[in-house]
């Protein structure tokens, strides 16, 4: 073994050598190496989990957005429907009303002209009596004498007593 | 013209505190300073966008751990994966370190002397390189070997308990006596042949580029290059497999197999 450059001192201090490397590369190296591998390889876990549970969040969002859409339409179309309906009974109801407040109208403009035309044949007719008795009385001295207003009023004194025999 | 400078044991360069430093455990030094700066970069700041350097170090420590999972299996690879990351970590760097410019080529010329008693009297002068491939130096291979198998020990007992003992002696009978002993054989044979398997490879790679260098310096080298980074890549790939598959053997009950 000598002839081969072996000896005792040599191969103890190699094998200290070596075996420092042991500690300080497990130490420096291979520990740290590892623990960041395997701290990558969880948070890439947590990640490919919180994308799954995003996607079937995601999924479930769409869903309930795809429902609710559903559910607005129908309720859009309801509210269409009834705006539609409360719009129809208004117009009626304000057509109806109009055409009752026209017939009051029509009504009270009927009443008004009745009195005003009843009002203006009692003017017509106490303005004709007027007239006529002033022309009467502006006539009848001269169209009558003595003698006629005389017979006239004996005339109407005998009709006046048949009509009170009857 | 001078001859290729090859040898089998690594050169002494210096000494720290009595202790031999050669040429091979200077460039294992500077193998552990490049892996524990790149580590040290790495763990300063890791963030869950990684950048380019965390990048490479993720791609890296993820691929290894998904091929050593897949021979050792989920249950264990938590526990061995260090041990087999660093085998083939460290086993790369020092196998490419050692086809670096510089390596075995820069270096001193030492005098050599026939009698150490009789200095004045001078034999030849040899070639000193300052780094040589840790890899292509046996005790590098033979300390990695021998931390692999006890490793291996260590796990089976921490696994199966004492009857991990079963296979190396049982005396239900004859043959089974038998069979452990060459389990035992075996157990050692591993070592030898981790070890004598990554020194034979890296260092016959090393005389096969210092020899082409020798004959031909420019160009045809290259090939012999890029050949020796595949073979570094391989051998790197190899020790730590085969390491896995040990381990995996290991902590599996003898009944079972």
């Amino acid at each position: 073994m000598e002839k081969l450059g072996v000896e005792l001192p040599l191969l103890i201090t190699q094998i200290i050598n070596f075996v420092i490397m042991i500690f300080v590369l497990t130490k420096l190296l291979y520990k740290p190496i590892l623990k960041g591998l395997e701290k990558r390889r969880q948070k890439i876990e947590e990640g490919l989990k919180l994308t799954e549970t995003v996607k079937i969040e995601e999924e479930h969002l769409q869903k309930r957005r795809e429902e609710m859409v559903k559910e607005a339409r129908i309720e859009a179309r309801a509210i269409l429907e009834e705006a539609k309906k409360a719009a129809k009974d208004a117009s009626d109801e304000i057509i109806n009303q109009g055409k009752q407040e026209v017939q009051t109208l029509k009504l009270k403009m009927e009443n008004e002209l009745n009195v005003r035309h009843s009002e203006m044949v009692k003017k017509l007719t106490l303005t004709t009596v007027t007239t006529a008795t002033e022309m009467v009385k502006k006539l009848l001295p001269k169209l009558l004498n003595d003698k006629t207003q005389h017979d006239l009023v004996m005339t109407q004194l005998e009709l006046m007593e048949k009509q009170h025999e009857t | 013209m001078t001859q290729p400078h090859i040898s089998l044991a690594a050169e002494k360069i210096g000494s720290i505190f009595g202790l031999s430093i050669t040429n091979s455990i200077l460039m294992t030094w500077m193998v552990m300073i490049v892996l524990t700066a790149f580590a040290f970069l790495i763990s300063r700041k890791i963030s869950l966008v990684p950048g380019h350097f965390q990048s490479i170090a993720e791609l890296t420590v993820e691929g290894l751990y998904g091929l050593f999972r897949s021979v050792i299996g989920e249950v264990y690879v938590a526990s061995f994966f260090p041990l087999l990351a660093t085998i083939f970590l460290f086993v790369l760097l020092a196998n490419w370190g050692g086809l670096l410019p510089g390596v075995g080529t820069v270096g001193k010329y030492v005098a050599e002397f026939a009698n150490e008693n009789v200095p004045h009297v001078q034999e030849n002068i040899t070639f000193v390189p300052f780094l040589r491939g840790a890899t292509a130096d046996l005790n590098t291979t033979l300390a990695i070997a021998l931390v692999a198998v006890s490793a291996i020990q260590y796990y089976g007992v921490k696994t199966l308990g004492l009857p991990y003992f079963k296979k190396f002696i049982n005396l239900s009978n004859p043959i089974m006596f038998g069979v452990g002993l060459l389990e035992i054989i075996s157990e050692f044979s591993r070592i030898i042949s981790f070890a004598f398997r990554l020194f034979g490879n890296i260092f016959a790679g090393e005389v096969l580029l210092t020899v082409i260098a020798f004959l031909m310096p420019l160009l045809a080298p290259l090939p012999f290059l890029g050949l020796e980074l595949f073979v570094g890549f391989i051998q790197a790939l190899v020790f730590s497999m085969l390491t896995a598959v040990f381990l995996s053997m290991a902590t599996v009950s003898h009944a079972d197999h």
